[in-house]
């Protein structure tokens, strides 16, 4: 054995650590011959020996009672205030979900406009931006002529989109519609920010079907037990290939 | 079932769920070696009570922060009294006494001697030695108090210091090889000290 040898393995022999009995038997050999490398694994055999004394010194060591007394009126009072936030894994699964949601949207947008054999022409548009009034105007006109029975609401989703999603979403409930094949639908949901809403003059409601976990990219709750089974819905969809709003159907 | 009988990871899981006693069982089960690493660390039983008390309060407040991919609830207490320690050190440097590694002394022999001093020598090295400790380099000193006086496993060790095996092997290497360095220096210079007070006390005895 050479002293690089000996070098690399002297802290497991020092610490009597189990290893080959070929390559142990070598090392003492080696360290019975060398001086330097005798001395360096006396030297080791010492350390260990005193650093398992210096752990014993510390074992009778504990934080004081004190310490103790402060955590458990820490968590009592974190027990009645704090509420309990979601498991990370949770978090994690409900943000996948989301964008995967996302991906089945899009590719079922893609895949319908590609099966479309009459598709409409958008009707030129080069008037200003419209305000806030004219656009809600609007989505009301829209909602009758893409088959909901109920109008849209007056809610402006342009403040914040993801409010107004979230706002809609409070309206799912209660502005459940019949639509003419006698099935159940919520309102249309917008999918885009209001200028490209606001641009749509015509397009095509396209039924498709999304899996559930899809809901949580709108900000709709969802069973996460039941996230992988499909649901349907129609996603009404402009000339220009851009997903305007959606609705859920039953 | 005792709650004594229940896994960290169970523990914890009752802990986040509000459960009293599983946070005292948990906590008198990891409080001792959380202390010690701390004390280890820093050398200063005011803040291993500090360090202590802190990764306590943060698995109360967020208890979910653990994942049981990344290691043991043991490693993971260990790694946020490693942050909370070196935080500490860094902001009250001026409350410790850690000497340089350059210049740190350490002045006795580890090996007891047979004689009725022996308990007394003993004493002493331990004290040297745990100024040697002290004296290590933050990453060197973390592995050795680890590995060597927690006996953890490279892996666990490796878990609690968020770092790879191989790196706790080369830094537990080269933290030995300088207390090692250090402890037969502080034995010759302890052996020429004692030459000295031989010389000394033979001429001094001859004069008499």
């Amino acid at each position: 054995m050479e002293c690089r040898d000996f070098e690399s393995i002297i802290d497991d022999l020092a610490r009597e650590a189990l290893m080959e009995s070929s390559k142990r038997t070598s090392a003492l050999a080696h360290s019975r011959e060398c001086r330097a490398c005798a001395a360096r694994l006396e030297d080791a055999r010492s350390l260990a020996s005193g650093l398992a004394a210096l752990a014993a010194s510390y074992s009778e060591q504990e934080a004081p009672l004190r310490v103790e007394e402060n955590l458990l009126a820490a968590f009592l009072n974190r027990a009645t205030v704090a509420p309990e936030a979601p498991p990370r894994r949770v978090r994690w699964m409900r943000i996948t979900a989301a964008a995967a949601a996302a991906i089945i949207i899009v590719a079922a947008l893609v895949w319908s406009r590609q099966q479309s054999v009459t598709p409409q022409q958008a009707t030129p548009n080069d008037e200003p931006p419209p305000t806030k009034n004219e656009r809600d105007r609007k989505l009301e006109e829209l909602a009758p002529r893409l088959g909901s029975d109920k109008p849209a609401s007056k809610h402006n989703p342009r403040q914040n989109p993801r409010r107004a999603v979230v706002a809609k979403d409070r309206r799912v409930e209660a502005g459940r519609a019949i639509s003419p094949e006698n099935e159940i639908a919520t309102d249309f949901l917008p999918l885009v920010e209001y200028d490209n809403l606001i641009d749509f003059e015509s397009g095509e409601i396209r039924r498709v079907m999304l899996s559930r976990s899809s809901l949580i990219s709108l900000g709709l709750p969802v069973n996460m037990d039941r996230a992988n089974e499909p649901v349907k819905a129609d996603v009404l969809v402009g000339h220009d290939g851009l997903a305007r709003a959606i609705r859920f159907v039953r | 079932m005792s709650l004594s009988k229940l896994s960290d990871e169970e523990l914890l899981r009752l802990t986040a769920a509000g459960d009293e006693n599983a946070f005292t069982t948990l906590y008198r089960r990891r409080q001792g070696a959380i202390y010690r690493f701390a004390l280890q660390m820093s050398g200063c039983p005011a803040v291993a009570e500090d360090v202590t008390q802190e990764v306590f309060i943060r698995m109360i407040c967020d208890p979910h922060n653990y994942n049981e991919s990344r290691g043991t609830v043991a490693a993971y207490l260990y790694g946020i009294a490693r942050n909370q320690v070196l935080r500490r050190l860094r902001r009250e440097q001026n409350h410790m006494q850690i000497d340089d590694e350059e210049t740190a002394v350490v002045p006795e022999s580890l090996i007891a001697a047979s004689d009725p001093l022996g308990d007394l020598t003993r004493s002493e090295a331990i004290e040297s030695l745990r100024q040697a400790v002290l004296a290590l380099p933050e990453h060197y000193r973390e592995a050795v108090i680890l590995c060597d006086l927690h006996e953890m496993s490279y892996q666990e060790s490796a878990s609690a210091l968020g770092c790879s095996v191989g790196t706790i092997r080369s830094r537990l290497h080269r933290g030995r090889a300088l207390l090692a360095e250090k402890l037969r220096s502080s034995r010759a210079a302890s052996r020429a000290m004692d030459e000295k007070r031989c010389l000394t006390w033979n001429a001094e005895t001859l004069k008499a």
